[in-house]
């Protein structure tokens, strides 16, 4: 058991700890939180040294009650007052320690509340970061500081510290009950001091690194065991069973053999301890003898020292522990810092304000963007007019720069030169939060939360009733199969929304975007491939969704360009083209007439797919 | 507010009903280590009967040290040491033995399950989730493992301490023992009653924080959600709803350790002070020596600990029982493809290519609702066959059928003639490559990923498959070129990208029927155009089956099967059916229509710096 505390301790000690001045400051935003329960700190504080105090006194006052009880045998026969008088001190000082201990546990049960304020802090200033802050970072990354990190600083918080106080004060009482008893005999024991001392080092320090070899191991083992499971088709379709049965033996045996270095260590430590107390068992005894000898220590002494013994390694044992688990909350408390001292890039100015009205007119005034200061430009010089209630599709090339397009729009970024408006307000004057609000966002593949349909529909809009989400379901044609699904709107859509099919997603989440009812719409349309019928469905809500909008659509599909009032053709981070279809399919050597020569195929000639399309949309 | 329910974590103990009986088989674990086991059983019961000569020893340097026997106490110290010498090699030798059995004892397990795991088929998966056979087999393993390789062991050095240790005290002073026997029980009761109370509370807490967890990773994968709707104030509240649930049942546990944890100290303590007042007594009254009290003080030390930790090794052994049953259900699960103990040898392949027969076939995932319906088909070597039809029309089942993914409920499937159950799985799948839509590629180098089915594939077979798949134009582009990681852990590929690279994995095996289920449909067309002109040019001996809903991919097929509701509707080349298929003319005209425009998926700028090009 004492394995495991050790393996959890020691994690991530491979990062070099910042500068002195910094970890101060970090450490003090850490007080910050436990200052609001200081009381409850001081007061583990205090019971802390109590229970200290009590445990280190009780031996000695056994050994009162054993040499002035004369329980050693001496003539004149036991001394029963003596005897009791100290053993109720003994009680009294047990019952002491019971009452501290059990007011210290009122420090724990406090910082659970800390460390939870803490990870609610950091939860909430992760969600003001902007969407550059998710691309730096792995999503991995990001939660592991939200739950590994916290539990390594939570632990520290909880006990640690406490843990500090009560070991060095152990530590401290023992000697000196020790050096009060029999100085002589203090310093023949305390000869294996040292020994346990340069051992536990030794131990903590190879351990340490085989403890994070068997977690990278094991690590190995749990990647392998998920990615089999995850492409067990592939596995089967290619008859690699075998192999990965070999594989994944070959993984565990290495896992096995790392493991094996932390059983020898142990195998050599703990009964060396073991050992080594014996050790000061048999000095007590040999040097007692000869301390008694000449009549320095009585049998009281003896026993008390054995009684110490019993307890003498614990101390170091555990600071040698709260060593390895402060290194490692240190570290987390470093990576959390980071990210709490990360400012969103994207902020409202101090005069940010919101528009009662949203009329949709949005001017791109020569836009140029890049994602970092030393990267390229994704779009160069960008500027165009949208009138209110305009539908827009975007259309080119992958990287051509239409999401860049898209997320300069919802202030996702700012423009590096020149400047985006909304009804003649620059968005950067605008309320962030109103803004978003504002815009009805679809993104490509209707990502959905774990919940019901229901759950979903309304996210934009808690407030709304039954009534509402039917209505906007209906709007945009989802009500038909959500009442088709096993429990209606109540069903649950599963992790991102797994249990419905991508044509689904869709439509639930433009009935998320209707239910909102934006003044101005941005949509990127879907790449992945449905059957005839769901893309039926899903072109009518996108109809239904932008109509009297002003909507911007990263388009995909004919239907949708061709329903779009305008094109704007993208190209190498530039509009290269703009104008309905009817304009720019006529455009001799035109970059979207070229698109679409491609489109309609080797095979069929334009006018057949003109009619076929106008039958189909009709 | 709205309640959103997270994933439910996996269950961490279940009751278990019949736990002797599983308890009973999981001892069939230890079967391969019975050295192990011995050594270390017998080296614990030896070693905790050993610890009780150090009391009886420092018991006599006592009464040396009363009767004046100075002279004497330097042999206590040296009997002591050997006593503490036998016991630290025996303590060592307990522990590597345990260590060996137990880490043994995991590997083995987990390999069997793998290796379980691996021969299942298709209808286990389906009802499955992997996040939950993960947990299998990495927790309740491990779980197994502490019980088994420690929890058993310790169980027995500490009952036999327990079993000893009275006796050595009732033969000391049966009065000083009666006041132990007072205390033994209280102690178990306290920890028994602790652990109950407190595990139950904790196992909430990890399942609370789980929902914690869940809900942070789903904001921030679903980020551009939340910021799009403006949710992040409502977010934040959710999140500090869920912690809280957390911190109420952690802070319950904080409670119940405030109650109990503090009698552990105490306990021992009352009792050391009233033997110390009966001690006296006994010692004054002539009827035990000082020696004999301060060993019996001492002995009542050495079973402080294994009476206070009996509730958490009951509650250890309840867990593993627990966790026992789940892998035991898992190695139970007999949804194997069964196979042939002497199959048929697969006719040599020949020069035309194979032929696949479907043969009256009836499936269906669940009983009584047939995906495919008495389906026969015959496609004839070396030809292209493309599979259309509406979504849950049954064109994938149909092509899970041929690698036997699932076998047929009525019917039966040829390849060349012969029964595919009556061939070996692994010669069967050996010959069929199928990619899929969404293909999984591993966590390796791409030519890894490409020798996957093949490993025996030279530098120049896998450049030829790249080359055919079209996967040459980005390949190439790459730095370290094919020795590039991609998958989970490596660089992030485009859906387009994936799918050319699953197809080069399928064409390296060099099958005779290549299974194509919208393998290509986030490849743009002109490279679409490339890939199927490829697989022409080399596809001469291959017999093909094209899922797709391009008419330009289905084009290219000599034949064209429509499906609807599990059959077929209509068999014929392509100008057969524009002439006279209503289906197909309406598929084909509307999805004209619709065509994605311009595809490959979009790559966005900042997802590619996110993954930071290589990993």
């Amino acid at each position: 058991m004492t394995n495991d505390r050790d393996a959890a301790s020691v994690s991530s000690n491979a990062v070099p700890l910042p500068a002195r001045d910094l970890q101060r400051r970090r450490l003090r935003v850490l007080v910050g939180y436990v200052r609001p329960h200081l009381r409850e700190c001081i007061l583990a504080i205090i019971t802390t040294v109590l229970i200290t105090i009590c445990v280190a006194l009780i031996p000695f006052l056994f050994k009162h009650a054993i040499d002035e009880g004369n329980l050693g045998g001496r003539p004149g026969g036991v001394d029963f007052d003596a005897v009791s008088f100290w053993v109720a001190i003994a009680v009294v000082v047990a019952f002491i320690d019971f009452v501290a201990e059990r007011l210290n546990q009122r420090w724990s049960i406090w910082s659970v509340r800390v460390v939870n304020d803490l990870r609610t802090d950091l939860y909430a200033h992760i969600n003001r970061q902007g969407l550059d802050f998710f691309s730096r970072q792995r999503t991995g990354v990001v939660i592991s500081r939200l739950t590994n990190d916290v539990e390594a600083l939570a632990q520290l918080v909880n006990e640690g510290v406490f843990m500090l106080f009560a070991n060095v004060g152990l530590l401290v009482f023992i000697e000196a009950f020790l050096f009060s008893l029999s100085w002589e005999l203090a310093l023949w024991v305390n000869l294996i001091f040292p020994i346990m001392l340069i051992g536990t080092m030794a131990f903590r320090y190879y351990s340490t690194r085989a403890y994070r070899r068997t977690r990278e191991r094991m690590a190995l083992v749990t990647a392998y065991l998920a990615e089999s499971l995850g492409g067990m088709r592939v596995l089967q379709a290619f008859a690699a069973e075998e192999r990965a049965d070999a594989e994944f033996e070959e993984t565990n045996t290495h896992y096995r053999r790392a493991n094996m270095e932390t059983i020898w260590l142990s195998a050599a430590y703990f009964p060396g301890v073991e050992l080594l107390a014996s050790v000061g068992t048999a000095i007590v005894l040999w040097q007692g003898g000869q301390l008694g000898d000449v009549g320095a220590v009585e049998i009281g002494v003896i026993v008390a020292f054995l009684l110490y013994l019993e307890n003498f390694f614990d101390p170091i044992q555990q600071l040698s522990q709260f060593y390895g688990s402060f290194l490692a909350a240190m570290a987390a408390l470093d990576k959390i810092m980071g990210v709490m001292e990360t400012e969103p890039t994207i902020r409202d100015s101090a005069d940010a304000t919101s528009l009662d009205q949203v009329r949709g007119e949005v001017q791109f005034d020569d836009v140029t963007f890049r994602y970092t200061d030393d990267g390229p430009d994704v779009l160069h010089g960008v500027s165009t007019h949208v009138e209110a209630g305009q539908t827009i599709a975007l259309v080119g090339h992958t990287g051509a720069g239409k999401s860049s397009f898209v997320k300069l729009l919802t202030r996702f970024y700012d423009p590096t030169r020149g400047s985006i408006r909304l009804d003649g307000h620059d968005l950067r004057d605008l309320e962030q939060h109103w803004l978003r609000r504002s815009m009805g966002i679809v993104p490509q593949e209707g990502f959905l939360f774990a919940g019901s349909v229901r759950d979903n529909i309304v996210y934009g809009a808690p407030d709304a009733s039954d009534e509402q989400v039917v209505a906007a379901a209906n709007a945009v044609g989802a009500h038909v199969f959500i009442g088709e699904l096993e429990d209606g709107y109540d069903t649950q859509v599963g992790e991102r929304g797994s249990r419905l099919s991508a044509g689904q997603r869709q439509l639930v989440a433009f009935a998320r975007a209707m239910l909102v009812d934006p003044p101005i719409l941005v949509l990127d349309e879907a790449t992945s491939s449905v059957d005839v019928e769901t893309e039926l469905r899903l072109s009518d809500g996108l109809r239904a969704l932008v109509a009297g909008r002003t909507s911007f659509i990263v388009a995909h599909r004919l239907t949708t360009i061709r329903g779009a009032d305008r094109i704007l053709v993208i190209d190498d981070g530039r509009i290269v083209e703009a104008g309905t279809h009817d304009e720019l399919v006529n455009l001799s050597g035109g970059f979207y007439a070229g698109l679409y020569g491609t489109w309609t195929g080797p095979d069929e000639g334009d006018a057949s797919v003109e009619s076929r399309l106008a039958s189909s949309i009709d | 507010m709205l309640t959103r329910v997270s994933p439910a974590p996996v269950q961490q103990a279940a009751p278990s009903d019949g736990g002797w009986k599983s308890f009973r088989r999981l001892l069939t674990f230890f079967a391969p280590f019975k050295r192990q086991l011995a050594v270390s059983v017998i080296a614990g019961v030896a070693l905790s009967v050993l610890a009780t000569r150090i009391p009886h020893i420092i018991g006599n340097a006592v009464d040396h040290f009363r009767e004046g026997q100075f002279d004497a106490t330097p042999g206590d110290a040296i009997d002591l040491l050997q006593v503490a010498a036998l016991i630290a090699v025996l303590s060592a030798s307990r522990r590597i033995a345990a260590g060996v059995m137990s880490l043994g004892m995991e590997q083995s397990i987990r390999e069997r399950l793998f290796s379980h795991l691996t021969g299942l088929g298709f209808r286990f998966f389906d009802k499955q989730q992997t996040g939950q056979l993960l947990s299998r087999v990495t927790s309740d393993v491990s779980q197994v493992r502490f019980f088994l390789g420690y929890g058993l062991t310790y169980s027995f050095m500490h009952l036999t301490k327990l079993f000893v240790v009275p006796i050595i005290l009732l033969t000391i002073d049966w009065q000083l023992a009666l006041v132990v026997f007072v205390m033994m029980p209280i102690i178990v009761f306290v920890s028994v009653r602790y652990s109950r109370r407190s595990h139950p509370v904790m196992r909430e807490a990890q399942q609370k924080l789980a929902h914690v967890t869940a809900h942070g990773e789903e904001t921030i994968v679903g980020a551009r959600v939340v910021r799009s709707f403006g949710q992040e104030d409502r977010e934040v509240a959710r999140f500090r709803s869920l912690t809280d649930d957390v911190v109420e049942r952690e802070r319950e546990v904080m409670r119940i350790q405030g109650t109990f944890k503090p009698l552990y100290t105490f306990i021992p303590n009352l009792t050391l002070a009233a033997l110390l007042i009966v001690g006296a007594q006994r010692i004054d009254s002539g009827a035990i020596s000082t020696g004999e009290f301060v060993e019996f003080f001492f002995q009542v030390l050495l079973i402080t600990s294994p009476l206070r930790i009996i509730g958490n090794l009951l509650n250890r052994a309840q867990r593993a029982t627990a966790s026992s049953d789940r892998l035991f259900e898992l190695l139970d699960a007999d949804d194997r493809i069964p196979q042939r103990d002497d199959p048929l040898e697969l006719p040599p392949r020949s020069g035309a290519g194979s032929r696949l027969q479907f043969e009256d076939v009836t499936f269906g995932y669940r009983d009584g609702r047939p995906v495919i319906d008495d389906l026969s088909l015959e496609i004839q070597p070396g030809e292209t066959i493309a599979l259309i039809g509406a979504t849950g029309c049954g064109k994938t089942t149909l092509g899970s059928l041929v690698p036997r993914f699932y076998d047929p409920e009525h019917g039966r499937v040829l390849l060349d003639g012969v029964d595919l159950r009556d061939l070996s799985l692994h010669e069967l799948r050996r010959s069929i490559g199928i990619v899929d839509q969404e293909p999984f590629l591993f966590s390796a180098t791409i030519a890894d990923n490409l020798r996957f089915g093949n490993p025996d594939a030279t530098d120049d077979d896998i450049r030829t498959a790249i080359d055919a798949a079209q996967a040459g134009e980005f390949v190439d582009k790459l730095p370290n070129g094919v020795e590039t990681v991609v998958g989970e852990r490596g660089l992030t590929l485009s859906g387009g990208q994936r799918q050319r690279l699953a197809i080069a994995r399928a064409l390296v095996v060099d099958p005779r029927i290549l299974i194509l289920d919208d393998a290509t449909a986030s490849v743009d067309s002109q490279v679409e155009e490339r890939i199927s002109s490829a697989l022409s040019d080399i596809g001469g001996q291959r017999t093909t089956i094209v899922i797709a809903h391009r008419p330009s991919t289905i084009a290219l097929a000599d034949r064209v099967v429509v499906m609807g509701q599990g059959r077929i509707e209509d068999v014929g080349t392509h100008d057969e059916l524009i002439a006279r298929n209503a289906t197909y003319q309406l598929v084909h005209e509307q999805r004209a229509a619709r065509r994605e425009f311009l595809l490959d998926e979009e790559q966005e700028q900042d997802d590619t710096e996110r993954t930071g090009g290589l990993a």
